[in-house]
Formats: structure tokens, sequence, C-alpha cells
């Protein structure tokens, strides 16, 4: 879920982010910001510096250190952490 | 090297909300993430309503103040005793 500075909110599935936290979500239901109307949109593209906040499903954080762990397996030198760059389904 | 963070944070965003949470991670724009939190509904007439919210992603353009919480002064301070207005709404002018 995804919480606009103006209020409104989209829920959906992340398909995809960058580094500006622009995202991409499929399968979305838009709610106005007094949560009285509601759009079903089957696709929407968020500019990052609009957003408030992000909330997200609580298993998500454990698969990050799965994640974490895995790239240290495949490369031991690199400490890239980046930068909101989750590019995983939510 | 890595370490692991493990402190509890109240966020006061600036739309007025108040979020506690475990805190996670952040990045160069303060963005956050913090596990396990909830928000503190302040209200002048009743006590202050804890509202469950989850793990949350805030965008740093819309934090104000970032602040550990002492557990245990925490623990000791009763919240539905407490009387205090809600914060002003700052982002929206």
């Amino acid at each position: 879920m995804v919480e606009l500075k103006n209020g409104e909110t989209f829920n959906g599935h992340l398909v995809n982010c960058d580094n500006w936290m622009n995202l991409t979500l499929r399968e979305v239901i838009q709610t106005s910001p007094e949560g009285d109307r509601f759009w079903r949109l089957p696709e929407c593209y968020i500019r990052g510096n609009t957003i408030k906040y992000l909330r997200v499903p609580d298993e998500i954080i454990e698969m990050v250190k799965d994640d974490a762990v895995r790239q240290r397996q495949q490369a031991p030198v690199s400490n890239s952490r980046g930068r909101g760059g989750r590019s995983g389904k939510l | 090297m890595r370490f692991v963070i493990t402190v509890t944070v109240e966020i006061i965003t600036a739309d007025g909300r108040v979020i506690v949470g475990t805190f996670k991670g952040f990045d160069q724009t303060t963005n956050v993430i913090l596990s396990s939190c909830h928000e503190r509904v302040f209200s002048e007439t009743e006590g202050v309503e804890t509202l469950p919210l989850g793990l949350y992603i805030i965008r740093g353009d819309n934090i104000v103040l970032i602040g550990e919480i002492d557990l245990e002064r925490d623990a000791s301070v009763d919240l539905s005793e407490i009387r205090a207005a809600p914060i002003t709404d700052i982002s929206r002018r």
C-alpha cells in the first residue's frame, strides 16, 4: 500500500521500482484522500517524490535478509546496500 | 562489516502523525524502514489511541523528527492517561 503526500492511497502489486522510488503497480485500487471514492486500475506508475510512505507485508523484511545472505554467498567482496533497490515483487 | 540496529524510535511526520517502531534501516535521503510499528493518536478528550501498522517505509521528505525511545521509561508511561492535542499537519501549506 502506497500513500501519497496528497493522502491518496494505492493498493496493488509492486512490479518495479527505481532509485528514485518511482513505482509501477499492477492490479491497483486507488482511494481518494477522504477515503470515500475508489477506482480500480490495471496498472499505474507513481513518481517517487509524491510518496509519503509505503506499507509492506511483514514477510518482506525476512525476504530481504535471505536475499542479503544469498548475495553475499554469490559475491563475498561486494558490500553494496543500494538504495531502495528491491526489484522483487511484493 | 554489517551490524544489526535494534532500537525503537518515534518518528513524527510532516502530516503530524506519531509513529513508533523498530528501526530497520535508512538511506542517504532519510527514507526509513520501521518494523512492527504503531501509530499513537493523541486527543485532548481521550487517552492515546494506539493503531498497529506493521512494516513501513517512510519517505525522508515526510519525516520531521526521529527520536530514540527508552523502552523502560516508555513502559512506565500510562498512555491512556495522557491528554494532548494532535500535532498540526504542515505538509499541505
